[in-house]
């Protein structure tokens, strides 16, 4: 048994309640580790890419890390794996906290989840022991309200049941958010998914991890972490403002007049309620405010982009009001916004209109008139308008908070994201807040480190704490494993193995794009090519974009 | 010229923005610890921004360079290089 892990996941089948366990060979935990990379792997070797994301074959994947357990800062999170249903591609999400935990000491590294309960359904794995029970008077119920007692709970809401196509899933008041996984649980009757258990694993060097621990909780408590732990993500929003990267009214703009009314600073003011942090985590980057109600909401750079600028509100109350929502209905808030400020663009809405956003967040939920199609995800919903140019969207998902116009770094990582737009999977802005002129290669580097650390699992925001990331991570994988990982090396294999695993879905090189409205100015078209073409050599693909490695099972 | 303060910069300096007289950026970067000790040292120390902390022209490039000459109408623009959001 390789240390930090239990060395097998727990495969299980809704549709018969039967459960199996499979070892997970060695040289797969060296080379994919945990999080995402492993995530992937376990979900590519369970047919992932072979079925329609609503398929009861589909395999679901919540996938631990071998630092989860650890007194290793941030360490508390997990990996939901699956092919999304937006994007018809994969999408590994991160989401963190107590249920990380109580996952692992559940007993297994991950759990495949395939099948389709008979009804709404609860699965509870408990020390290893699997049962499904019904569970039909949650229907419609936020995921909050799911709890078990004496167990972390990860479920859907409302949208998750009604298979909006971009629905999360929720533990501990966080989130899977991204590409519709809690639309993947609706469709196979799985409200929640609850754990406890006591199985804990042994580490490598247990002196050397406390020590690690201590010196690592140390720096997070410095410079590099005060934006998260004072301001939180929202100290973004007046600073893209400024720099005209703050994207609004469904990209048509780059600034919005009403940014300093949904600021950090604004709300700080105005609308401060508490701060909270996630199981394991020193940092605390969770700010928490006043909704109009006066029930808490935590928000985050991107809920107040997409509730905000992107639709052209700056109603604070109602930008809120919005957020709440989206979490009591389990939507993700950026696919939401993406969505409602395309149908605003096409005339069917005001920009600006927040009394009509509410009221739809809860349509779309229920899939109830217009909110049927909205429940489809922008690039739909153009379609069916006729009017594909106004989906701001990359293989249909939508755009995040940056303006590919302003950050060519970042524009690069949203046209050849695996899971689509994204700006967690790339290199986030850090090369574009530079003196350099842009370098290919780095973006390929920080992809890696990125694949790397959601596979870990480490939080991002702890990055800046290392003078060394891929060295002090090895370190701290071979502390807790005892194995020599080259965690640079494992990034590329984990973005091979995402891309492999696209290929095998149907990707085409046409898909690694941004839309028309976006490639003006310097970031033309020929530019973006050019720039995806330097990408594909740099990772040693095909001029097409395939991998050459990487077999999908 | 005038330099404005974004995130924990603009709260360490307890103003969103400050006038200085400066003909280069080093000048400039000097000229605001002065005009607001509370930057010193987490934004500014040694004269220079540190690690953390990037100077953006007009809103339009990244600048570094201390003995690069700044013209009267410009504005510096002092941002967090920590990403996430």
């Amino acid at each position: 048994m390789v240390p930090g892990y239990h060395g097998a996941y727990l495969k299980i089948d809704l549709s018969t309640g039967e459960s199996e366990r499979v070892a997970i060979p060695r040289d797969v935990l060296a080379r994919y580790i945990g999080g995402v990379g492993l995530g992937t792997w376990i979900c590519a070797n369970e047919g992932g890419a072979e079925h329609d994301p609503f398929s009861p074959h589909a395999p679901l994947i919540l996938c631990l890390s071998p630092l989860v357990g650890t007194p290793l800062t941030t360490s508390a999170k997990f990996a939901v794996v699956a092919r999304s249903p937006l994007t018809g591609y994969l999408c590994d999400a991160i989401s963190s906290s107590h249920f990380a935990i109580a996952a692992k000491r559940a007993g297994y590294d991950a759990y495949a989840i395939v099948g389709r309960a008979r009804g709404l359904s609860r699965l509870v794995v408990d020390d290893g022991r699997v049962s499904v029970r019904e569970e039909g008077g949650l229907r419609g119920r936020p995921a909050s309200d799911c709890g078990l007692d004496g167990h972390r709970t990860a479920a859907i809401g409302p949208a998750g049941e009604t298979r909006v196509r971009y629905a999360m899933i929720s533990n501990d008041g966080r989130h899977a958010g991204r590409g519709g996984l809690g639309a993947v649980m609706g469709a196979k009757n799985l409200k929640a998914f609850s754990v406890r258990g006591t199985k804990h694993v042994e580490v490598a060097d247990p002196k050397g991890v406390v020590s690690e621990a201590r010196r690592l909780s140390g720096l997070s408590f410095g410079p590099a972490t005060a934006k998260y732990r004072e301001l939180g993500t929202i100290a973004n929003v007046l600073a893209f403002n400024r720099l005209n990267a703050l994207p609004a009214r469904n990209f048509r703009d780059s600034s919005f007049e009403g940014a300093p009314e949904v600021s950090a600073e604004a709300l700080h003011a105005m609308n401060s309620y508490g701060r909270e942090s996630c199981a394991a985590c020193t940092i605390g980057c969770e700010h928490i405010f006043k909704a109009p109600g006066g029930e808490p909401v935590r928000l985050e750079y991107e809920s107040v982009f997409a509730l905000g600028p992107l639709l052209g509100i700056s109603d604070r109350g109602a930008m809120m009001e919005a957020a709440r929502r989206c979490d009591l209905s389990g939507i993700d808030t950026i696919s939401l916004g993406g969505t409602l400020a395309c149908w605003m663009e096409a005339g069917r809405m005001k920009f600006g209109d927040a009394a009509v956003v509410l009221d739809m967040i809860e349509r779309i939920a229920r899939r109830e008139g217009d909110g049927d199609l909205l429940a489809e995800g922008s690039r739909r919903v153009a379609e069916v308008l006729g009017r594909p140019e106004l989906a701001m969207h990359v293989k249909g998902l939508e755009i995040p908070g940056y303006d590919p116009r302003a950050l060519p770094a970042m524009a690069l990582g949203f046209a050849v994201g695996t899971r689509g737009a994204d700006h967690n999977r790339s290199s986030a802005y850090e090369l574009d807040f530079s003196t350099e002129p842009l370098d290919v290669a780095q973006v390929v580097e920080h992809e890696n480190r990125a694949a790397a650390m959601d596979s870990l699992i480490l939080c991002k925001f702890l990055r800046g704490v290392f003078r060394d990331f891929a060295r002090e991570g090895a370190e701290l994988l071979r502390l807790v494993t005892g194995l020599d990982v080259d965690l640079l090396e494992a990034g590329a294999a984990i973005c091979d193995l995402r891309k492999q695993f696209n290929v095998a879905c149907g990707w085409r090189r046409e898909e690694d794009t941004l839309p028309e409205r976006l490639l003006t100015g310097k970031l033309s078209r020929e530019r973006l090519d050019g720039m995806i073409a330097d990408y594909y050599r740099a990772r040693g693909w095909s001029p097409d974009g395939v991998p050459a490695s990487a077999d999908l099972r | 010229m005038r330099i404005e303060l974004f995130g924990i910069a603009r709260a360490r300096a307890g103003r969103d923005s400050v006038e200085v007289e400066a003909g280069s950026l080093g000048d400039a970067i000097r000229a605001l610890a002065r005009a607001c000790p509370g930057v010193v040292p987490e934004i500014v120390a040694d004269g220079r921004l540190t690690d953390g902390y990037l100077a953006s022209l007009n809103g339009e490039r990244f600048v570094k360079d201390p003995n690069l000459m700044l013209a009267r109408g410009d504005t510096l623009l002092i941002l967090g290089a920590q990403a996430g959001g």
